[in-house]
């Protein structure tokens, strides 16, 4: 079972990016880059802050960044939770 | 030579969101000086200030530009919105590289940054947020404007403390002069936080003084320093057009700059007005009022009361200073000077002075008292002076007829 889910990851970014529902993270755009989506670099550098305070993980700056798609983002945020272990 | 002329002014002030709503306060004489009611005051040697109230953020600015931005933009954002909408621009509709954004500003994002380092000493580092590095510098307020409208002509953030908002507008009209075809420019400010408010204490002109009617007496016997304050204003500014409807036209500008304390040789500020007039192609006489900068600090006061004596003879010009009732408001104090002014020269009507009973010794000025005076006015003329050193002036002129 995944630590970090689909869900988590559109709270960060809400949490971040500041308007609830900004882009639904759905069944479709999970291929989509983040910033295809409406989250700029300064957006997913927050997030991935957020996640790295919340989850007590340390992330490069370089982790997630605007080319990340939603598929990718979860999956790079749970194998970093899975190595810190 | 191109004119620069006022299509749309945007309020958010101590006095009132909107213009009117400022106006009337300021007509009625009515200060919107208090306690400070952001945070808990009560401790600090200064506790008095023209907050904006009223003012709600999740109405007034976009939930998705919240986060990324202090309240002195938040303000800002919403006096622009204000403006573009008085002025019928629509930025959507307009080439992008022939709009452009010049604001003011002075404290930056200094509200937002004491969050920031509250998290870091309570969560360390990983507790910054990423929008630290654009929520707090000065350019933000322009940066942002520029993005949400698609203004992308040469942009510029000025930041000359108290004169910034004579300053930005002063480069907004040589953008017009030189063939821009629209300018958002003024200025806000929002400082009052504990962190703000100890830098502004540390520059030794805030007044201590609890008295809210008395504590900002400019000019005054008692002048004890001022009383600080946030909010501002925003202008459109456009080439003049025939037949379209402008509150008046930017005649002249003049910016000058004092010697350093201690150097023995006279402030500059007296310059800054002749300048701005011979700008402007016209003479002292010629101007109905002037708007002070009113710094209400003792020799700060006698210089200026010189300067406008010097320059208009004695008690030869009105003078007035409506900041009495917001307070000194930083890069936003002369743009909203400005946008007040203008409103002068619309109505003829030139706003009170409250505060101040009985001017200095000394003093040939004639400083309207807490009654608005009604007289026909063509030419007003505003006055700022920032921390350090920087004098401006701007002549504005009535000419609808034209």
């Amino acid at each position: 079972m995944d630590k970090f889910t689909y869900d988590d990851l559109h709270r960060v970014l809400t949490e971040s990016a500041g308007e609830a529902g900004l882009v639904v993270l759905g069944q479709d755009n999970r291929d989509v880059p983040l910033g295809d989506l409406g989250y700029d670099s300064l957006a997913v550098l927050d997030a991935l802050g957020r996640v790295s305070r919340q989850y007590d993980v340390v992330f490069d700056d370089n982790d997630l960044t605007v080319m990340s798609t939603p598929r990718t983002a979860v999956r790079d945020i749970n194998s970093r939770l899975s190595a810190e272990v | 030579m191109i004119a620069a002329a006022v299509t749309g002014i945007g309020v958010v002030a101590p006095t009132g969101t909107g213009l009117e709503e400022h106006w009337t306060q300021v007509l009625a004489g009515r200060s919107a000086i208090a306690p400070i009611q952001r945070f808990e005051a009560s401790g600090y040697p200064v506790t008095l200030a023209g907050e904006v109230t009223g003012f709600v953020t999740e109405r007034a600015v976009p939930g998705r530009l919240v986060p990324q931005t202090d309240r002195w933009t938040h303000l800002g954002l919403a006096a622009v919105d204000q403006a573009l909408r008085d002025a019928k621009v629509v930025p959507a509709e307009m080439p992008e590289y022939e709009m452009a954004v010049v604001t003011a500003s002075s404290s930056g994002g200094t509200e937002f940054g004491q969050r920031e380092i509250q998290s870091l000493w309570r969560n360390g580092p990983t507790g910054v947020g990423a929008y630290q590095s654009i929520a707090w510098f000065y350019a933000a307020t322009t940066g942002q404007v520029s993005i949400r409208h698609g203004m992308r002509a040469a942009c510029a953030a000025i930041a000359t403390e108290q004169a910034g908002g004579l300053d930005a507008i002063g480069q907004a009209r040589r953008i017009i002069r030189s063939g821009g075809r629209l300018v958002v420019t003024g200025g806000t400010d929002a400082s009052l936080c504990p962190y703000g408010l100890v830098a502004q204490i540390s520059n030794g002109r805030l007044s201590t003084s609890s008295d809210v009617e008395g504590a900002y007496a400019p000019f005054g016997a008692d002048a004890s320093g001022y009383v600080p304050g946030e909010g501002g204003a925003m202008f459109v500014l456009e080439p003049v057009r025939r037949g379209a409807r402008r509150y008046g036209v930017i005649a002249g500008y003049a910016a000058t700059f004092d010697p350093p304390p201690g150097s023995g040789r006279a402030s500059r500020l007296a310059a800054a007005l002749e300048n701005a007039l011979g700008d402007a192609d016209l003479t002292p006489a010629d101007v109905d009022v002037v708007f002070a900068d009113a710094a209400g600090v003792m020799d700060l006061d006698r210089t200026e009361a010189a300067a406008i004596a010097k320059v208009f003879g004695p008690y030869g010009v009105p003078v007035t200073a409506p900041k009495t009732m917001t307070g000194r408001l930083y890069a936003g104090g002369a743009a909203l000077d400005l946008a007040t002014a203008l409103l002068s020269l619309r109505d003829n009507v030139i706003p009170p002075t409250t505060g101040v009973d009985r001017l200095a010794d000394g003093y040939r000025i004639d400083l309207v008292g807490r009654r608005p005076r009604e007289v026909p006015l063509r030419v007003a003329v505003v006055v700022a002076r920032g921390f350090g050193g920087f004098n401006a002036a701007l002549v504005v002129r009535n000419d609808t007829e034209q």
